[in-house]
C-alpha cells in the first residue's frame, strides 16, 4: 500500500472495536517531533501514547499508556478493558519537566453501551412472571404429534 | 384485525466484480451463482404468488453494486452464457448418470431447473432483473430499498464527507435506476455509530435497521424492546432485528437450513468430479461450485445420502408452518406487553435463500402463503407501512453497533485487517482537498476527480476487510484494495501535476464507468475548506498570525485583518491561520478570506509555560497546514512575528514554498536589550526567521534599521511598508450626556490613552506628567484604556500621585468604544518608550483627535511636529505635560492639528497602498521561487 505513505499529515486516530476495546494508529514525521524537541527544554527522547478517559463533569484522567520507542513513528495498538458508554481520547506526548508536552491528540470517541450499568439504566417494566420474556423456538402441538425427522 | 406485524427483509448485495477483459473472470461466478440460486428464484416465486393472487409484502434491499451488475449488458450476456453452460453440464450429467436412477433423477431435476431459469431470464425478464423487481414493487409485493454505494462499513470511516458520499451516492444510484428515492436504507452490516442519524436525516432516509443490541442498548432503554421501531432526535426510525427469527433461520445447529433432508451445500460435482470434465463447461482454472449437488445434509458424522427434492420441499411447508406458529406466539406475547402494536423485524441476507439454503425460496413462498391465509394474529408488512400507521414508539440515543461478529466492529477491525484504515483515511482526507474545488463538467480534470471518487468508494467496500478476516479469498481482497488505491494515487498525481493521461484514465473508467456514471464529487466537498483558488492575481497567500479578530491583544490582529481585507479587495486569494479562542469556529469565510483557527492542546501557564505553549501552537498550525497546502502549492507564506515562525519555516521546508516575514516588534526593542533566558530564546527565533525568510517587511524606517543592525541581514532584503488606517472604521459619534458623565463632566477636558498596559507603552510617564497638567487645568480628566500586566502598578502610581480621582482606568475596550472615546477626547497621548510603528496614534489622527506622541521608532516617522501632532522626547514627563497643556490652552492649535492629522491619515497611510506594495513583494518572491 502506498496511499498513506504519500500523505505528510501527522496523524493520531482512535477507533472503537467493541465497547471495551479501542484501536489507535499513529504516524508522526521526524521533522514534526524535531520542531518540538528543538524548542522546548527538559524533554526526554521517548514518546508516550496515553489513553484518557473523560467522564462528564470531571477532568480527563489517564488510564493507560504505551511507551513508543524512537523508531516507531508509525504504529498501532489496541487498548483493552475500557468502560462501556464512556468517552476516550489519546495523546502522544514527550515527557517534559515532570509532566507531559502533548504533540498530537486524537478526536474523542464514545465506547458504546454494553451490558446495562447498574443505577443508570433500569428496565422500567418487568415482564409478567407467567410468560417468559423470549418465546423459545417451539413446535405446534400438531407438529409435536409427528416425529420430526432429525 | 391483526395484533402485530412481521417485516421480512432481504438484503441483496455483492461486491462489484465485473471484469472488462476476462469473460471467465473467476469472481464473476459469485454474481452468476447468486442470480441463479437466489435472485431469479425469488422473482419467479413472486410472479407465481402474484398469478395466484396471494397477497403479502417483503422488503428487499438491492445494493448499488449489485444493481449495476444486474443492469450491465455485458454481464447479462455473460450470465445467459453461463446458464447455457449449466444446461449443457446438466445434459452431460443426465447422460453420465444413465443407469444410476437416483443420480439420474437429480440430473434431470437440475436440467429442468436450469432450462426454466434460462427461459425466465432471457424470455420473461429479457435479462433485466431490476425491472422485474420494480414490477413486483409496483404490484405491491415488495418495498424496494437500497444500501450504501459500495457497502462501505460506516462506523470505521474517518470523515463525515466519506459517510455522506457512501449514503448519497447509493441513494442517487437507486433513484437513477428506479425513478424514485427509497424511503429506507440498509446500513451495511447494520453498522451504526452515534451521530450517523443526523447524516441519514440530511439525506431524507426515513428508516434503517440495526442489530438487536443496537436498539436494546439505547438510552433510555426502549419500553417496547425491539418490537417497535424507535427514533432519534433527528427523526430517523430504527427497526431492530428480532433474535428469534434469526436463530430459526441462521443458526447452524438448530436452524431450519440444517435439517437433514435439505440439500448439502458442500458436496458439489465441481469438487466431486474430475476438473477436466467440469472445465469443458465452466472454464475456470480451479474447481468451482456448479450448483449441481446430489446429497443432502444427512447428519453429522454420517455418510452423505442422496438428496430428494420432493421430501425437502415438503419440509419447507412444515418449517414454514412452524415459523408461522412461532411468530403467532411471539406476537400474542408481545401484544400484551408493548405500547405499540408489536412488529417483528426479520432481516436476512438475500443470498441465504437459495444459495446457502437451496430450499430457502420455497420456504419463503410457504411463509408468505401461510401468512396470507392466517391473518388474525399477524400480517406481513413493510417498515414504511408500519410507520405510516403507527409511527415510532419513543425517542432514544443510539450508539455503535453492527450485526457482525461480536456485535460491533471486530470483524472489520482486528489485527488481520486493521492496516487498511490508515490507507482509507488518508485517501478520504486527500479526496476532500481535491473536492474543495470541483472542475467544470466535461473537463479532463473533472473526469479524473469523478474516477478518484469511484476508486475510493470501491476500495471502501466492507467485503474486503470481511474476506481478509474470514480468511477466504484473502489475496483477492487485498489485491482489490491495493488496485483501487494505486489507481487513486495515479489519479491524484494527474490532478496535482495538471497532466491527465487520457489512455490510463480511460482504462480505469472502462473498468468502472458503469458504476455511478453521473457521480457528483460534491458529496466530498468539505465544509471546512477554502474555496478561494483563483490565481489570476498571483499566488495564494497563507498568512500565519497568532492573533486575529476577535482575538485582539494589540496592533498585530488589526494589522493582519486590515491588510488581508485590502489584499482580498485587490483580488488576491488569502487564507489566514490563527489561534482559536473559545467559542470561535474552526473555519469561516470572512468575505473572501478563508480563516482557519486551531488551538494548542494544553493551557499556557497551567500545564505548560507560555513559550512552550507557543511551540505547541506552531505544531498544531503545521499539522493543520497539511490539509490546506498540499493541493494548493501556488502559495506564498506570510508569517507575522516570531510567534508563528517555527510553523512557517516548517511549512516552507515541507512544501518548498517562499516565505515573507513581517516583524512588528523585536524582543530586544520591547525590553531595551536581551537579558533573561526566555528573551534570548525569542531573540534567536526572531533572528532565524528573518535570516530564512525570502523577504522581511516592517512598518517603519526605524524598524528596518533595527532589524538590519540587530540581526545582520542585508538591507535589500528588508522592505518598509507603513501600516494603513481605514478612516471609516474609526469615525464615531462623541459620547454625550449621562454616558459622558461617567468619565468627565461637560466642562472638563479629556486626555485619552489607549493601548496595552506594558512597559514599552510608557503609561507611567503619562501618570508622572498628569499632575503638572491638573495643576493648570484642574478641570481635566485622564482616561486610560487597555489591559496588561502593569494595570495594578499604574493604578497604584495614580494613587501615589494623588490623582486617582482624576484618572479612569477602563480596562479593555472594544473598537467601537475606542472610536467613541477618540471622538470625545480633547487630546490623545501616546508616550511610548518603544514603538515600531504606533498605529494607534495614526488611528487617533484619523479619528480627528490631536495627538501628543513620543518621538520614538515609527511613531516619530508618522507624526510631524506642530504640523499634524506634537512630539516629545520619550520618557520626559515634563515635556509631555507642556505639550498637553499647550493643546488644552490653544483651541486653534487643536483644530489645526486635528485637520492635518485627519488629512494625513486619509491620504498618506492607506491600506490599499500598503496592500499594493505587499502584493508586489509576493509577486517578486513567487517569480524568484518559480525560476529556481
Amino acid at each position: 500500500m502506498r496511499a498513506w505513505a504519500k500523505s505528510r499529515e501527522n496523524n493520531l486516530y482512535l477507533m472503537v472495536q467493541t465497547p471495551k476495546i479501542v484501536f489507535v494508529y499513529w504516524k508522526l514525521y521526524p521533522d514534526y517531533i524535531e520542531m518540538a524537541k528543538s524548542q522546548i527544554q527538559d524533554t526526554s527522547d521517548s514518546l508516550v501514547l496515553r489513553l484518557f478517559r473523560h467522564l462528564t463533569g470531571r477532568p480527563p484522567e489517564e488510564v493507560a499508556r504505551l511507551n513508543i520507542s524512537d523508531g516507531s513513528l508509525t504504529g498501532s495498538t489496541y487498548f483493552y478493558g475500557l468502560m462501556p458508554y464512556t468517552t476516550y481520547f489519546t495523546e502522544i506526548s514527550l515527557a517534559y519537566q515532570g509532566g507531559n508536552f502533548t504533540l498530537i491528540r486524537s478526536k474523542h470517541v464514545i465506547a458504546p453501551p454494553a451490558e446495562k450499568i447498574a443505577g443508570d439504566y433500569v428496565v422500567t417494566h418487568a415482564f409478567p412472571d407467567t410468560v417468559p420474556p423470549m418465546v423459545p423456538f417451539t413446535y405446534s402441538p400438531e407438529e409435536i404429534k409427528q416425529k420430526r425427522d432429525v | 384485525m391483526a395484533s402485530g406485524y412481521l417485516n421480512l427483509v432481504l438484503h441483496a448485495h455483492l461486491p462489484f466484480v465485473y471484469n472488462t477483459n476476462d469473460p471467465h473472470y473467476l469472481e464473476e461466478r459469485w454474481f452468476f451463482e447468486a442470480v441463479t440460486d437466489s435472485y431469479l428464484p425469488l422473482l419467479i416465486m413472486l410472479d407465481r404468488l402474484h398469478a395466484e393472487q396471494v397477497p403479502g409484502t417483503l422488503t428487499v434491499s438491492l445494493s448499488p453494486t449489485l444493481l449495476t451488475m444486474l443492469d450491465h449488458p455485458i454481464l447479462s450476456k455473460r450470465y445467459a452464457d453461463y446458464l447455457k453452460r449449466l444446461i449443457q453440464l446438466s445434459e452431460s450429467e443426465v447422460a453420465r448418470t444413465k443407469g444410476q436412477q437416483e443420480y439420474n433423477d437429480l440430473a434431470l431435476f437440475y436440467l429442468a431447473r436450469h432450462n426454466r431459469l434460462y427461459e425466465a431470464y432471457t424470455g420473461q425478464y429479457h435479462g433485466d432483473l431490476p425491472s422485474a423487481f420494480a414490477t413486483a414493487a409496483q404490484r405491491g409485493q415488495l418495498e424496494l430499498i437500497t444500501t450504501c454505494a459500495t457497502h462501505g462499513f460506516l462506523p470505521l470511516m474517518k470523515t463525515k464527507e466519506a459517510v455522506k458520499a457512501q449514503i448519497g451516492v447509493g441513494l442517487d444510484c437507486f433513484a437513477a435506476r428506479f425513478g424514485f428515492k427509497p424511503q429506507g436504507m440498509w446500513l451495511p452490516e447494520c453498522g451504526y455509530f452515534h451521530g450517523l442519524d443526523t447524516i441519514l436525516a440530511e439525506k431524507n432516509v426515513r428508516y434503517v435497521f440495526l442489530d438487536t443490541h443496537g436498539v436494546r442498548h439505547a438510552v433510555p432503554t426502549p419500553q417496547d424492546d425491539v418490537y417497535a421501531p424507535v427514533q432519534t432526535k433527528s427523526g430517523v426510525a430504527f427497526f431492530a432485528r428480532d433474535p428469534e427469527t434469526s436463530a430459526q433461520v441462521w443458526s447452524i445447529g438448530s436452524g431450519y437450513p440444517g435439517d437433514y433432508d435439505y440439500r448439502e451445500y458442500y458436496r458439489d460435482i465441481g469438487f466431486d468430479l474430475p476438473e477436466d470434465y467440469i472445465r469443458k463447461f465452466l472454464p475456470y482454472n480451479i474447481p468451482v461450485n456448479t450448483g449441481l449437488k446430489y446429497y443432502r445434509v444427512t447428519g453429522e458424522n454420517r455418510q452423505k445420502e442422496m438428496y430428494h427434492p420432493e421430501i425437502a420441499y415438503a419440509k419447507t411447508t412444515q418449517h414454514a408452518g412452524n415459523f408461522h406458529f412461532n411468530r403467532e406466539k411471539q406476537i400474542e406475547h408481545w401484544a400484551r406487553i408493548t405500547n405499540h402494536p408489536p412488529v417483528i423485524t426479520a432481516p436476512y441476507d438475500a443470498e441465504l435463500f437459495g444459495h446457502w439454503w437451496f430450499e430457502g425460496p420455497e420456504f419463503l413462498e410457504e411463509v408468505v402463503r401461510k401468512a396470507s391465509q392466517c391473518t388474525d394474529v399477524f400480517q406481513l408488512s413493510t417498515p414504511s407501512r408500519y410507520l405510516d400507521n403507527f409511527g415510532c414508539a419513543e425517542t432514544v440515543e443510539l450508539y455503535h453497533s453492527s450485526w457482525g461478529e461480536g456485535g460491533y466492529s471486530r470483524a472489520w477491525l482486528n489485527p488481520s485487517n486493521d492496516w487498511l484504515y490508515p490507507e482509507y483515511h488518508s485517501a478520504e482526507e486527500r479526496l476532500l482537498s481535491h473536492a474543495a474545488a470541483i472542475p467544470a463538467n466535461g473537463t479532463p480534470e473533472r473526469r479524473v476527480l469523478n474516477q478518484l471518487v469511484r476508486e475510493l468508494l470501491l476500495a471502501q467496500s466492507s467485503d474486503w476487510a470481511f474476506m481478509i478476516n474470514a480468511g477466504t479469498t484473502v489475496e483477492y481482497a487485498k489485491n482489490r484494495v491495493d488496485g483501487h488505491l494505486r489507481n487513486f494515487l495515479r489519479l491524484e498525481t494527474m490532478l496535482n501535476k495538471g497532466l491527465v493521461d487520457q489512455v490510463e484514465l480511460l482504462a480505469m473508467e472502462e473498468a468502472t464507468l458503469c458504476l455511478f456514471p453521473d457521480i457528483n464529487p460534491s458529496e466530498y466537498a468539505p465544509k471546512q475548506h477554502c474555496t478561494v483558488t483563483d490565481h489570476r492575481n498571483g499566488p495564494s497567500i497563507l498568512m500565519l498570525s497568532w492573533e486575529y479578530p476577535p482575538q485582539i491583544m494589540g496592533g498585530l490582529a488589526r494589522h493582519v485583518d486590515d491588510l488581508s481585507q485590502s489584499l482580498a479587495n485587490r483580488g488576491q486569494a488569502v487564507s489566514i491561520l490563527t489561534s482559536q479562542p473559545v467559542s470561535t469556529p474552526a473555519f469561516e469565510m470572512n468575505g473572501n478570506i478563508c480563516v482557519y483557527r486551531v488551538a494548542p492542546y494544553q493551557k499556557a501557564g497551567e500545564e505548560i509555560d507560555f513559550h512552550d505553549w507557543v511551540v505547541q501552537l506552531n505544531l498544531v498550525f503545521f499539522n493543520l497546514a497539511q490539509k490546506i497546502i498540499p493541493n494548493n502549492q501556488h502559495t506564498v507564506l506570510h508569517a507575522h512575528d516570531w510567534l508563528v515562525g517555527a510553523a512557517a519555516l516548517a511549512m516552507r521546508r515541507a512544501w518548498h514554498l517562499p516565505l515573507v516575514a513581517t516583524i512588528h516588534a523585536t524582543e530586544h526593542g520591547r525590553n531595551g536589550g536581551i537579558f533573561s533566558p526566555l528573551q534570548h530564546k525569542i531573540h534567536r527565533q526572531e533572528k532565524y526567521l528573518v535570516e530564512q525568510a525570502d523577504r522581511v517587511i516592517c512598518c517603519s524606517n526605524y524598524m528596518a534599521n533595527e532589524i538590519i543592525q540587530l540581526f545582520g541581514i542585508p538591507a535589500q532584503k528588508v522592505h518598509v511598508i507603513q501600516n494603513g488606517v481605514v478612516p471609516e472604521n474609526i469615525l464615531a459619534q462623541p459620547i454625550k450626556g449621562l454616558q459622558r458623565q461617567h468619565y468627565a463632566s461637560d466642562d472638563e477636558f479629556i486626555v485619552f490613552f489607549v493601548g496595552r498596559l506594558v512597559k514599552e507603552k510608557g503609561v507611567e510617564v503619562l501618570l508622572d506628567a498628569l499632575p503638572y497638567v491638573f495643576e493648570v487645568y484642574p478641570n481635566t480628566k485622564a482616561i486610560i484604556s487597555g489591559k496588561g500586566p502593569m494595570l495594578e502598578e499604574l493604578a497604584a502610581q495614580a494613587r501615589q500621585r494623588g490623582i486617582a480621582d482624576r484618572v479612569v482606568f477602563t480596562g479593555f475596550i472594544t473598537d467601537f468604544e475606542r472610536n467613541r472615546l477618540f471622538a470625545t477626547a480633547d487630546v490623545a497621548v501616546f508616550p511610548s518608550l518603544y514603538e515600531p510603528f504606533g498605529i494607534v496614534a495614526l488611528e487617533a489622527m484619523a479619528a480627528g483627535v490631536p495627538v501628543v506622541v513620543s518621538d520614538v521608532g515609527g511613531m516619530g516617522e508618522v507624526v510631524e511636529h506642530e504640523k499634524d501632532g506634537l512630539k516629545v522626547h520619550p520618557g520626559n514627563a515634563k515635556e509631555l505635560a507642556e505639550a498637553v497643556k499647550s493643546l488644552l490652552s490653544d483651541r486653534a492649535l487643536r483644530e489645526r492639528l486635528k485637520k492635518e492629522g485627519r488629512l494625513k491619515a486619509a491620504t498618506v497611510y492607506s491600506w490599499n497602498a500598503a496592500a499594493g506594495m505587499t502584493s508586489d513583494i509576493y509577486h517578486k518572491v513567487w517569480e524568484e521561487h518559480t525560476r529556481k
